[in-house]
């Protein structure tokens, strides 16, 4: 701050009477300007300036729309690899591959023999495999309901007693007509629940 | 007039400087609230493998199909050179195909009244996405989501668990134990946005990245698993049992190898899943092992010096004790074995003999020492410590059934793990179940190393383990696990089991645990049937399981065929035994030594 007010002092100074320009005549027009090198110079520069500028967008603008469309491929690619690798975990999962052995029937090893490649000698006995070595592949996570088919047969039998049991008194009452399964002599609960248990892929009606 | 304008422009004054000034932080953030939106990325959970690396279970991105009745009813296809309106039906029919479903069932989701939002159909691979997508329908949107599969299925089920389907939240097993590692912390970007829903430039912006959840890479062995658990399976059905469990460990490590449930549940398929089913029972459920548990008594026995492998041992058909008669499997004639016969043919009578002259202090220091009472180091969700009495409550009938594995329970896990102690020459390696996570630039972190507990000398598990190969010899228990061409050690058990229904005991436990070949064993194989429908005896009915898994892993390791053992044992003593012998183990010795 002390600087600048230093600086302005001597402007307070007493003014000295200005010196006046001479005056002089000037040409009424000036005949040559240059040899117009400096404004060639502007406008190339201009020129190539502005080109420049107009690369520099292009390729701007070009790199966007390469990246825009690697990165869509990226993305492509990206979802197939991972579909890829999904089959793959898919396709070698021990259950898959067994499944797929199993349908080629092949079957497990049988018993081998072994070399001692030191010795010579061998060991164990080497037998072919046979069909016997199949490998049965369990699908199902629990054991079909073994209670259902047990049940449903002795409801199948109720009902053929009953059903018997009705003929016999319509036999009886001279009655030629065939009785219908659920009148009288067969309880109606019978044959009811006859049709969703004979379903064989039914809900387990355990009992116990 | 001038006044009026003076005391409006005033209460203007007040105001801004009000606003300006001393409200001035609430109402930035009031606006800051409104512009800022905060975007959130999940976090893609993290794989499970197999200890060689194959996916046991894994995330993978999947669409939630969406659609705009209002929207898709303008749908125009181009027929020729003129566009054409084929709206809701016309759409119908180009998606259905792709998205595998029935024409009228989609069409009439996409004419649903008073709504602009349907969902059409979730978990759409990003593939068939990208088709419907490319359709051009006009309100047809995806949201994307992700899916977890099970390659193994089943198999491996109870143990690997399951996320909830909605949310990928745990549910069960290693998925619910690692939630912390597997699931990762989802990103977020917070940014503020014009009324237009542009992104203010210059605006500050904060992002938090995504961090992905973390791989966790199990011991389990995917295709020794998938075995054990189709042979367990189809012997599950066979014999009627009502569930049951095998488990594979490592010898040298404890590393289990493999463990198999049946029933089981498909973590890929939970709508057609019991609950019951999900529990992993080889760790879960402890229940009384039985005979199995005689290997106990007979590694403290052997250790303290109470028996040498042929010490002879007179079994009566009967013996009294706590007020009860004790009697063996089947009635026989006094029978004069060896401390191994008495293994080999699994006589409960023997073992008592044997056991009575061993301090339950003692004992249950033993048993705490094969690992039982106490939960494994794997510390599975719902494992179960078992329960071994303290000493003090070794009073009556229960002193002497303990001694051959009953009033006292043990998981699959601990059994097969006590094996393990005297395959590896006396040294129980405690169980481990993970071998590790991956960190950020994918090497594996190994899970912490256990330190091996010394059970018993390595001499008395080289005798012990010699003596159980009789159980599987011509005069054993155990015909079923035996595997032509090698020494296979093992021991079978029946056992009652406690029915936590009939708060009783109801059926039976079966069960063979063994490995082989027996100089030389890389794993040790447990198979548990709980209350079987066909038969009870461990050995016919647990023991092919066994001979199943193990001469896989003996032809997969190529193990070359036994050598005959220098060790000669026998089940029979030879000769007729003498109760006043002071070697020879009797009811006549135990009431001279007070017992």
């Amino acid at each position: 701050m002390s600087q600048t007010i230093a600086t302005a002092r001597p402007l307070r100074a007493p003014r000295r009477v200005p010196s006046v320009a001479p005056l002089r005549v000037i040409p009424t027009r000036i005949g040559t300007s240059g040899n117009g090198a400096f404004g060639t110079l502007c406008i190339a520069l201009l020129t190539l300036g502005l080109v420049g500028l107009l690369l520099l967008n292009t390729a701007l603008a070009e790199g966007s729309l390469t990246l825009g469309s690697l990165q869509k491929e990226s993305r492509v690619l990206d979802a197939r690899a991972g579909a890829l690798s999904e089959q793959i975990a898919q396709a070698s999962s021990s259950n898959a591959l067994a499944a797929r052995a199993t349908s080629l029937g092949m079957v497990r090893a049988g018993q081998r023999g072994y070399i001692d490649l030191a010795s010579g000698k061998v060991s164990g006995t080497a037998y072919p495999a046979t069909t016997l070595q199949k490998v049965p592949i369990v699908v199902a996570p629990m054991p079909a309901p073994r209670v259902v088919t047990r049940l449903t047969s002795a409801l199948d039998g109720a009902t053929e007693a009953a059903v018997a049991a009705a003929r016999a008194v319509a036999r009886l009452a001279g009655t030629a007509a065939t009785p219908k399964v659920g009148e009288s002599a067969a309880p109606p609960s019978a044959t009811e629940t006859l049709d969703p248990i004979s379903k064989p892929a039914g809900s387990p009606a355990t009992t116990r | 007039m001038l006044g009026v304008i003076l005391a409006v422009f005033t209460v203007f004054g007040v105001q801004l400087f009000r606003v300006q000034g001393l409200d001035a932080s609430a109402t930035q953030r009031a606006a800051m609230s409104k512009r800022s939106v905060k975007s959130v990325t999940p976090a893609m959970r993290g794989q499970i493998l197999d200890t060689n690396g194959r996916v046991l279970a894994e995330s993978v991105e999947r669409f939630t199909v969406v659609g705009d009745p209002v929207a898709i009813a303008q749908y125009q296809v181009k027929v020729g050179d003129v566009r054409e309106k084929v709206g809701a039906a016309g759409a119908a029919s180009d998606v259905a195909p792709l998205l595998g479903m029935d024409t009228s069932d989609l069409e009439a989701r996409f004419t649903r009244a008073g709504t602009r939002y349907v969902i059409v159909k979730k978990e759409v691979t990003p593939a068939v996405w990208r088709q419907v997508k490319a359709l051009g329908v006009p309100g047809i949107a995806a949201e994307r989501t992700a899916a977890r599969v099970y390659p193994l299925g089943m198999a491996l089920g109870p143990v690997v668990g399951v996320v909830r389907p909605s949310d990928q939240s745990p549910l069960s097993g290693i998925e619910y134990q690692f939630d912390r590692t597997l699931s990762g912390t989802p990103g977020t970007t917070v940014y503020e946005r014009a009324r237009d829903g542009y992104v203010i430039p210059g605006s500050e912006r904060v992002d938090t990245p995504v961090v992905n959840g973390r791989t966790v890479r199990l011991t389990i062995d995917a295709d020794l698993q998938w075995l054990a658990e189709n042979a367990l399976a189809k012997r599950v059905q066979d014999v009627g049992a009502k569930e049951g469990s095998a488990l594979v460990v490592e010898v040298a490590t404890g590393k289990v190898r493999a463990i198999a449930n049946y029933p089981s549940f498909d973590p890929n398929d939970l709508g057609h899943t019991n609950l019951d089913h999900m529990r992993n029972g080889a760790l879960d459920d402890a229940f009384e092992p039985g005979s199995t548990g005689k290997l106990i008594t007979f590694a403290a026995a052997l250790q303290e010096g109470v028996i040498t492998p042929g010490t002879g041992v007179i079994v009566p058909n009967r013996l009294p004790r706590a007020g009860m008669r004790f009697k063996d499997n089947e009635n026989h004639p006094t029978e004069y074995l060896t401390a191994t016969g008495v293994i080999a043919k699994s006589s409960n009578i023997g073992t008592m003999l044997i056991g009575e002259r061993i301090d339950p202090k003692v004992l249950v220091g033993y048993f705490h020492r094969f690992g039982l009472g106490s939960r494994s180091p794997i510390g599975f969700p719902g494992e179960s410590a078992g329960d071994v009495p303290a000493p003090k409550l070794w009073v009556g009938a229960s002193r002497y059934t303990r001694l051959f594995g009953q009033a006292y329970s043990a998981t699959g896990l601990q059994m097969t793990s006590a094996y393990q102690a005297i395959a590896n020459k006396g040294l129980r390696m405690p169980p481990t179940l993970v071998e590790g996570t991956m960190n950020d630039s994918g090497t594996l972190v190994p899970a912490p190393a256990q330190r091996g507990v010394r059970v018993v000398s390595e001499k008395t598990a080289t005798t012990l383990s010699r003596m159980i190969e009789e159980v599987t010899g011509p005069d054993g228990t155990a015909s079923d696990a035996r595997i032509k061409g090698y020494r296979v050690a093992g021991k079978t058990g029946t056992a009652d089991f406690y029915d936590q229904r009939t708060r009783g005991y109801n059926g039976f436990t079966a069960s063979f645990i063994g490995y082989a070949p027996a100089e030389a064993p890389k794993y040790v194989v447990g198979v548990f049937l709980h209350q079987p429908t066909a038969g009870m005896f461990g050995g016919a009915l647990a023991g092919p399981v066994f001979n199943q898994v193990m001469s896989y892993l003996i032809q997969r390791d190529g193990d070359p065929p036994s050598p005959k053992s220098s060790l000669d044992y026998h089940v029979w003593a030879g000769h007729k035994l003498s109760a006043s012998d002071p070697n020879v183990l009797s009811q006549a010795r135990a009431k001279r030594d007070g017992l």
